[in-house]
């Protein structure tokens, strides 16, 4: 992502703006987007009329689990035709027929059997290849559209019935959720965790075993998402800001070639109501300028395959693992401080783990050593 | 050798497919039992073995189905579109995936398939049905908008694909991807469809002289004019006009006719290499250590130049050397010019040129020399006294800087 940081200060908050303007200027005042460099952005949908669409094409045979024992009664209905001839139809295309005999075992997938098929060859080049070249292979790696396998989800118990069947798995990078259409974009930013909710603001030199009980989270509540030209805040509460005006405001102003740009709430729209584009950035905004990137990466038709319960929606389908910040003295433990202008510690600023942060800057009388400035970290692995 | 580090799980899929088809189109039938035949004996379920972890053979398994919902199309015809169904409910059933993966389709690709099973129950191929109706019990599909999950990491550019090109991308010639082999192929059919149709109206073997307005052998006509223009960019001359297309003996006559190009590069480098070397640049003071010597054509000038010259430089004369690569013939006109700017006398006052005139070399290769003195000032009266004599050195230092990208280019003599 290239383009000029935009930065714009007001009388209470920083409010940084990257605009992601790839070579062939990404046209924000329409909704059409240039080719980018890579190829065409997707066109933006209409996730209702997506939904709409679908209707008299696809029955609820195929998007609720029926009992399967009676599967062959059900195709004889649909097929018209008796039950016995059903069953002889089954023998003939069982999949039985499929087996050639030389299949390999269940954990054996990876080697590679004599057979005739050029794509089974040429995946046998390509592992040659990797096993040669370790750019090779970590460049596949990278490639490759799946970071993760997903695995089942267990069966739920209770059948609450999904009111919009539509799963959209979207992607903070980090974290990836399936929501379905009636969720509510507050609903996406509850589930969402991110280290500035948890973190204590504060400076706990003089007393480091204050207690730490006053979070970011519920200081400062307000945030936004920036979807298609649309800024959606969170008005939940008395003290929540809109920290969509000033932006508005300024994309107004001059000619820059921006917006115009509109605000609605977060908290009354929900993703059945968005037209959106799969795989654009768009952006989440907390705590002030904490910013995040959310992509919309898929959208498709709740199946039946899908966990039925509609409370466990938006489902965290999967969390990237971080590598913890250490100690700087121990190495051992996770960092717990943050240390900013001590003349006792090697960095400036240095993390510590709380037993190294004591013993290093504060005497047997808990008071302070040496003069510095100590605040509270909290690592990305301790917020679940 | 440019090392293609290209990550393709599909490749070769499409082969295999095609051959599959082909054999079940022409068995003439509809059959399941012929399909089953010919997929046993392709042993085709073996075609997931391989990959090396559960994500590259999910990736594999969606991007195998999207290929053969292809065959589902609507502009296909029946018989394929069977052959599709039947692939897909072979490849469904036989993937090692657990959970299976499904078979991803837009709302248009469902549409054509409900189209194609209303046509196969009008038609009664109990077989196809049955098929096609267990893919729907089993929840096969997925109904999507998109037909592969959109990440944002396809959307970027990395910066790791810039650095394993290791060579400059040969330039592609649009005419070449134009015509490719099938569609020729389709021309030379709808051609011979062509003539057939006006033989028979003439009601002779030959068509009416009177319907003539094209050309009689097209295909051909237009075969061998993309084939002389492929050999023109490959290497700077035409071939001979033969009734027969290309032969080598014109390749042999056009190379009789004018010596090598790599023996009219190699004359002129040495010519331009004898005109630059024949005085040494003064180096700044900042690069004392390192004189200018003469010896044997070769000078050790300082190596260290600004990026931005080298490239420069560097590209003007690799864009002599890949001559075969680039369409314009300037090879002579750039000759001329630079010796016409080598044996310029540098004006004292500036002009201001366009950019493309050419005292904008001079004029870049002053500012790139100035910056290089910005460098290594010691004191400002060395600065004064750099700068001074614009005149000569002007002229000598960018002799000596353009002998330094050519030295980087192995001599082929």
């Amino acid at each position: 992502m290239c383009g000029p940081v935009i930065t714009i200060r007001t009388q209470r908050s920083l409010v940084v703006i990257y605009l992601i303007i790839n070579r062939s200027n990404f046209d924000l005042t329409t909704n059409m987007a240039a080719p980018t460099r890579e190829g065409t952005a997707n066109d933006v949908l209409d996730v209702r009329q997506f939904l709409e669409g679908w209707a008299g094409l696809v029955g609820n045979s195929q998007l609720q689990k029926h009992e399967d024992d009676d599967q062959e009664a059900k195709i004889a209905n649909d097929m018209s035709i008796s039950r016995e001839m059903v069953e002889e139809l089954a023998s003939v295309c069982s999949t039985d027929t499929l087996l050639c005999g030389s299949e390999p075992e269940e954990g054996n997938l990876t080697a590679f059997p004599e057979v005739n098929l050029l794509t089974v060859r040429c995946q046998e080049e390509s592992v040659q290849k990797r096993e040669n070249d370790n750019i090779f292979r970590t460049k596949v790696s990278r490639k490759m559209r799946y970071k993760y396998v997903q695995t089942l989800a267990p069966p739920c118990q209770s059948e609450g019935s999904i009111e919009c069947p539509i799963k959209i798995p979207e992607t903070f990078l980090d974290q990836e959720f399936q929501v379905i259409g009636s969720n509510t974009l507050t609903d996406l930013r509850d589930k969402y965790s991110c280290v500035a909710d948890f973190s204590v603001p504060g400076e706990f030199s003089e007393d480091p075993d204050m207690p730490q009980d006053n979070r970011a989270k519920d200081l400062f509540k307000s945030g936004f998402f920036f979807i298609e030209g649309t800024f959606y805040n969170d008005m939940r509460y008395d003290d929540c800001r809109d920290y969509s005006k000033v932006i508005i405001d300024w994309a107004k102003e001059k000619e820059r070639g921006l917006g115009p740009y509109t605000s609605a709430k977060m908290e009354t729209t929900r993703f059945v109501d968005l037209k959106l584009r799969l795989g654009q950035p768009y952006v989440y905004l907390h705590q002030g300028e904490c910013e995040h990137l959310v992509v919309f990466s898929d959208l498709r038709l709740h199946g039946a395959d899908d966990p039925q319960d509609a409370k466990a929606y938006p489902l965290l389908v999967h969390k990237s693992k971080p590598r913890r910040q250490l100690c700087i003295a121990c190495q051992t433990m996770t960092a717990r401080w943050i240390v900013h202008g001590s003349p006792l510690a090697p960095e400036d600023p240095s993390h510590f783990c709380d037993v190294c942060f004591k013993m290093l800057h504060y005497d047997k009388n808990k008071k302070k050593l040496v003069e510095f400035k100590a605040f509270p970290f909290l690592d990305k692995t301790a917020v679940f | 050798m440019v090392k293609e580090r290209v990550y393709t799980p599909l490749a070769g899929v499409l082969v295999d497919m095609q051959s599959f088809v082909e054999e079940f189109t022409a068995t003439e039938s509809v059959r399941y039992e012929q399909f089953a035949e010919i997929w046993r004996e392709k042993k085709m379920s073996l075609i997931f073995c391989g990959r090396q972890t559960e994500r590259e053979l999910k990736e594999f398994t969606e991007d195998m189905f999207s290929v053969v919902l292809q065959y589902l199309g609507s502009s296909q015809t029946f018989q394929v579109q069977v052959a599709g169904l039947f692939l897909l409910y072979g490849l469904y059933h036989t993937q090692p995936l657990k959970p299976k993966a499904k078979v991803r389709v837009t709302r248009e690709q469902f549409q054509s398939i409900l189209q194609f099973h209303r046509e196969v129950k009008n038609q009664g191929h109990l077989d196809v049905d049955y098929v096609f109706q267990k893919l729907k019990i089993q929840r096969a599909f997925d109904f999507v908008a998109n037909a592969h999950p959109c990440d944002i990491l396809q959307a970027t550019h990395t910066a790791d694909d810039d650095l394993n090109k290791d060579s400059l991308p040969v330039e592609k010639s649009v005419v070449s991807e134009i015509l490719q082999p099938d569609n020729i192929a389709q021309l030379a059919t709808i051609h011979e469809q062509y003539v057939e149709m006006k033989c028979r109206l003439a009601g002779r073997d030959r068509p009416d002289t009177a319907l003539d307005v094209i050309q009689p052998d097209i295909v051909q006509y237009l075969t061998r004019a993309v084939a002389s223009h492929e050999e023109w960019r490959k290497t700077g001359k035409r071939l001979q006009k033969k009734d027969g297309g290309i032969t080598s003996e014109s390749e042999a006559e056009s190379d009789v006719e004018h010596p090598k190009p790599s023996v009219c590069h190699g004359r002129k480098r040495a010519s331009i290499r004898e005109r630059a070397f024949s005085k040494t640049a003064e180096p700044s003071r900042g690069r004392r250590h390192r004189r200018a010597t003469v010896h044997n054509g070769t000078e050790q000038s300082p190596t260290k130049s600004p990026p931005k010259k080298r490239g420069r430089k560097s590209s003007r004369v690799e864009s002599m050397e890949e001559q075969e690569v680039l369409r314009v013939p300037t090879v002579n006109l750039r000759e001329e010019m630079r010796s016409v700017i080598l044996n310029m006398p540098r004006l004292s006052g500036e002009e201001k040129v366009s950019k493309r005139g050419k005292k904008s070399k001079t004029e870049s290769m002053k500012n790139t020399r100035k910056k290089e003195i910005k460098k290594a000032p010691k004191e400002k009266g060395q600065l004064k006294e750099k700068i001074a004599p614009k005149g000569k050195s002007k002229v000598k230092l960018s002799k000596s800087k353009q002998c330094t990208p050519e030295e980087n280019i192995p001599d082929p003599h």
